[in-house]
């Protein structure tokens, strides 16, 4: 199983952590490690959990990339043309 | 008096006048220009005028009343629904024909529970919608109080954006921002939680303060000069190219410019059941509605394609088949605003992330040099093999199912659109009548065609027909319904009543969950709980004071018909007791590729199992097997 860390800034306030969190559970993504930092409007959030497929991370990145609630997912999920082409040709 | 003239004198006195409704302000309303000391509820009214809302599908509750006291002061028609489902139904359908956001207001609890289906289903086909909840007092949350629910929580996953406003001195900004992110990038549902607290406390509302705050909220565009290049150098070598949109080009306005495109290029097009009505029906280069359901040349052409351009299309597994084997011999290129969309179902050649204005403007731009013109000049000349091909594959179709003295639904479909207007507006729900509708649908305006179609929802066409009437009062407005759909909004005849709103409703009545019941004929074994019974339509429409009429022959359509669509008062229900047992054709079955259609029901009768078979002929023959399941 590949495992991969996904880091990112969340507004809590807004039930941010809920947010990222749901959309892993949905996936049937569980996460191994969690650290979450900050109380204030920006809490920094790290998962690790297993996600074989690259593909399916990818989607799963940006998905929540797009999230309101979500600012600065890492590792960034836009590709440019050139890197999705390896991906799809590796 | 006769026992029968008595009933009815005791139950018009029982039957309250309906009220006018309340449009007028009064000099409280709109005037706040200055910053000024209001309520909660005053600053929630005040704001949604200054977001320019003039309409609202809602139904009070307990936690919301501070805005139902205030609410006969502000220049807003508010619309007093049935059930919170039908508000936020008739706010999508408003949306849908008006490109604006849908306002719908409910209660706490209950109230709030009952608008989620309307929410998620805004939500899987991008409607601008901003849903209000009251909730208990702040206090009170988490104590499992009267009518308290986490409706944040619950809407989380379905939702665009969602908050719960804590404070009196973020409800300003809260409905600022809600209806910003509602009508933005790829629009979306919106629901903002408000504390009964927050409508009672004071604050000031300062009519100039514009401020947004979302930091994690943007729609950048993804393009380069080089993949436009890129792009153009394959529309250019295409010899089979096709352009498949969605409803991605109605969201966007780009109707006028996809056709440009198209003709620019000479594209034949294809559409997806959301972006029906996005390109004109009658032009000579539109092939018509792919997927599960749609027509047998459209699909064949994406599946011939060298080149598919996709342009504002999420791609739906009911619109591609087996996504391992769609449009396999094409270079896909993709053009959509969410990122999240590109290379989600399909893998592509080239994701063009941006507007698709934007992108096809950009385009068309390019083609201007004389380089383009001589490349397009040389790919050309084999385009017009394409388009006879393409007529070669429209030869292959279902046959009519017209038969004299039986009323078939697909006829039943045809004459309704025959009759209509080019203005006219259809809805529909959800089963076998919306296929045959989206098969048949001959009006060439966006926002003519309003269908939900990601989460496929049963009961949205006719609260989506009354939000859409309200938009356009002018305009004919019919929603084609099944009996199983209907029966679940019906209570929403009397919010059409009341406001005088003329939506006309055609059920195609076959007694059965028509879906359903075809799936089980031809995919599983045996029918089972898909008759459906149905009251008398036209007693029904009576008793609510609407219109009803029944039509059970081909010869009593064209008359029912043009009645019903002239009336302009009041709701209109024709119940037409249609065929019970028609199958929707072509039909792709599910998990298979869409080229491997069924176009007529001889092909699904070979797939079919042998087990299959000989159920459907004699359901005595169902035996379990040895391990107690059946074949």
């Amino acid at each position: 199983m590949s495992e991969r860390t996904l880091t990112c800034k969340l507004q809590n306030q807004l039930g941010g952590l809920d947010k990222l969190l749901g959309a892993l559970t949905h996936r049937g993504f569980l996460p191994k490690h969690m650290h979450c930092e900050g109380q204030g409007d920006l809490m920094s959030v790290r998962i690790i959990f297993d996600c074989e497929d690259d593909h399916t991370f990818y989607k799963l990145l940006k998905y929540v990339d797009k999230q309101i609630m979500v600012v600065d997912v890492q590792p960034r999920p836009n590709f440019s043309v050139s890197e999705a082409l390896a991906i799809m040709n590796s | 008096m006769a026992i029968n003239q008595q009933k009815q004198m005791a139950s018009a006195s029982l039957r309250p006048a309906i009220k006018p409704v309340d449009t007028a302000g009064s000099a409280l309303a709109s005037t706040v220009r200055q910053p000024q000391e209001l309520t909660g509820a005053q600053i929630f009214l005040q704001a949604l005028v200054d977001e320019g809302v003039e309409t609202i599908f809602g139904l009070p509750g307990g936690v919301i009343l501070p805005i139902y006291e205030y609410l006969p002061d502000y220049p807003l028609e508010h619309i007093l629904v049935r059930h919170e489902q039908g508000a936020v139904h008739m706010a999508e359908g408003y949306a849908k024909a008006t490109g604006r956001a849908g306002v719908s207001l409910v209660t706490s609890g209950p109230g709030a529970t009952n608008a989620v289906t309307g929410i998620a289903d805004a939500f899987y086909d991008s409607v601008p919608l901003v849903v209000f909840t009251g909730n208990v007092a702040s206090n009170l949350l988490g104590n499992d109080a009267f009518q308290e629910a986490d409706i944040a929580g619950m809407t989380r996953c379905c939702t665009k954006h969602n908050l719960v406003v804590r404070r009196i001195d973020q409800l300003a900004q809260a409905i600022r921002e809600a209806f910003h992110i509602a009508t933005t990038g790829r629009p979306g549902p919106v629901l903002v939680d408000i504390p009964k607290d927050v409508l009672t406390a004071m604050a000031t509302y300062d009519p100039s303060e514009r401020q947004i705050y979302l930091p994690g909220y943007a729609n950048p565009e993804h393009f380069t000069d080089e993949e436009l290049d890129t792009t153009l150098e394959i529309l250019q070598s295409a010899k089979q190219p096709v352009l498949l949109m969605g409803g991605g080009v109605i969201t966007a306005n780009a109707s006028e410019k996809v056709v440009a495109f198209a003709e620019r290029f000479k594209i034949p097009v294809a559409s997806s059941l959301m972006g029906l009505g996005g390109f004109p029906n009658q032009h000579p280069q539109y092939l018509g509605f792919c997927g599960m359901h749609g027509h047998y040349w459209a699909n064949i052409a994406i599946a011939n394609a060298d080149v598919l351009l996709i342009v504002g299309n999420r791609l739906g597994e009911r619109q591609t088949g087996a996504t391992s084997r769609f449009a396999k011999n094409a270079k896909i290129i993709h053009i959509d605003l969410d990122p999240s969309t590109l290379e989600k179902n399909v893998d592509t050649f080239l994701p063009l992330q941006g507007d698709i204005n934007n992108i096809l403007s950009a385009l068309l731009d390019k083609t201007e040099s004389s380089e383009a013109q001589a490349g397009f000049a040389k790919s050309m000349a084999t385009r017009n093999n394409w388009y006879q091909a393409i007529e070669g594959y429209k030869q292959r179709k279902p046959a009519k199912n017209h038969q004299e003295n039986l009323l078939t639904p697909e006829l039943v479909i045809e004459q309704l659109f025959s009759h209509m207007p080019a203005d006219a507006i259809v809805t529909t729900e959800v089963g076998q009548h919306q296929m045959w509708a989206a098969q048949r649908f001959n009006l060439s305006q966006p926002r003519s065609w309003l269908t939900s179609g990601g989460l496929g929802t049963m009961g949205f066409g006719f609260p989506a027909a009354i939000g859409a009437q309200k938009a356009f009062p002018d305009r004919l407005v019919v929603d084609i319904a099944g009996d199983g759909s209907f029966q679940m909004t019906l209570q929403e005849i009397a919010t059409a009543v009341d406001y005088k709103l003329p939506v006309k409703v055609a059920i195609i009545n076959n007694g059965h969950l028509g879906m359903i019941r075809q799936w089980q004929g031809k995919i599983y074994t045996r029918e089972s709980q898909a008759v459906m019974t149905s009251p008398d339509y036209v007693k029904l429409a009576e008793a609510y004071g609407a219109k009803g009429f029944v039509v059970n022959h081909p010869s009593e359509l064209d008359a029912v018909i043009k009645e019903a669509y002239a009336i302009t008062d009041r709701p209109v229900l024709i119940d037409f007791r249609v065929q019970e047992k028609a199958d929707v054709y072509p039909w792709v079955p599910a998990g298979g590729a869409n080229e491997q259609q069924w176009v007529t029901s001889d092909d699904a009768t070979a797939s079919q199992s042998p087990q299959s078979k000989a159920n459907a002929t004699n359901p005595q023959t169902i035996k379990p097997n040895k391990d107690g399941g059946f074949a």
